[in-house]
């Protein structure tokens, strides 16, 4: 899980075409979870309420990469499923949501220094959850989707558990699969 | 030596951050009981339409009917009031939430369908009664 400090100033410095590549390859892998996800019904009738496993890599490439790496993958990800699935108000609704997610993960990492990463996940959740609570209530213009933020709140917390645990697996087997 | 304080010191911070998280999930779990247990006669339903009021109801004196909507971007919404109470009965949005919630039923849990911005809450006519007479009594004694 903790690269070396070689390795980490290796991937802070530019571009290279593998980090391009690699990055490409992981934004694809989380538009396809995502467009996966959007397949499968939800079963509670509460909007706004899903898995979220598309952050699974973001939150891979915030640990493998850094948090400007993340950005772009992230950014890529949400314009295209935008592009693919979506229309403008869910263009809104997700850019709101993994903003504050992105950074609400970047600094839990920094404070735990990037120990418990399921931890890291549940504060992404609830932010990005508390972010497009704020578009809906900004949208709708009442205060009547302010009853969601409980459900909100615990299903979060549930959905960031799972998956910051599924990062944290798959961060372990990723680092063998890049070796060869 | 050093490395385990450092150490010490992180635990201690994941310890505040699991804290917080269970005081948010604390604080949820009894706002929901709240919500489910305040449970007031609602008769008068208001709906509103991006953002604005559309339509208020007298759910007791309104008669079986169904209500169509259209929103500014010319999505429709059907409204249905049955037996005094309302729900949606369809609409062309995508995830259908605001249909499947069914009849509402509480003040405090709306129904809301987000991708046409339309809006069903309840409120209770009973509410602005008790402050009038409550504003009367003062005023007599």
């Amino acid at each position: 899980m903790t690269s070396s400090p070689t390795d980490k100033k290796a991937s802070q410095s530019g571009l290279t075409t593998k980090k391009l590549a690699l990055l490409a390859m992981f934004a694809a892998l989380s538009l396809g979870i995502y467009a996966l996800e959007a397949m499968l019904p939800s079963p509670i009738p509460i909007p706004g309420v899903k898995l979220g496993l598309s952050n699974i890599i973001a939150l891979v490439v915030l640990k493998k990469y850094g948090f400007r790496e993340t950005v772009l993958v992230v950014i890529v990800r949400i314009l295209l499923s935008a592009l693919l699935f979506g229309s403008l108000s869910s263009l809104i609704y997700s850019a709101a949501g993994a903003t504050l997610c992105l950074i609400a993960e970047f600094i839990t990492d920094k404070l735990i220094r990037g120990r418990a990463l399921y931890i890291t996940a549940v504060f992404g959740a609830l932010f990005h959850n508390a972010g497009q609570l704020a578009v809906s209530l900004v949208l709708t213009g009442s205060t009547a989707v302010l009853v969601y933020l409980p459900y909100l709140a615990i299903a979060a917390i549930l959905t960031g558990l799972f998956t910051g645990l599924c990062a944290h697996f798959m961060l372990r087997l990723i680092p063998h699969a890049e070796r060869e | 030596m050093n490395t385990f304080s450092a150490k010490k010191r992180t635990d201690k911070r994941l310890l505040i951050a699991v804290v917080i998280i269970l005081i948010i999930l604390a604080a949820s779990v009894i706002s929901i009981f709240y919500m489910k247990t305040k449970n007031s006669s609602c008769n008068i339903a208001i709906i509103y339409v991006d953002g604005k009021k559309y339509m208020e109801l007298n759910l007791e004196k309104t008669e079986d009917c169904i209500i169509e909507i259209e929103n500014a971007n010319g999505n429709h919404n059907f409204i249905e009031v049955k037996n005094h109470d309302i729900r949606m009965n369809s609409s062309d949005c995508q995830n259908q939430l605001c249909v499947k919630q069914g009849f509402a039923g509480h003040s405090l849990v709306p129904i809301v369908c987000l991708p046409n911005n339309v809006v069903i809450k309840l409120t209770s006519n009973s509410i602005n009664q008790d402050t009038e007479s409550k504003y009367y009594d003062i005023i007599s004694y």
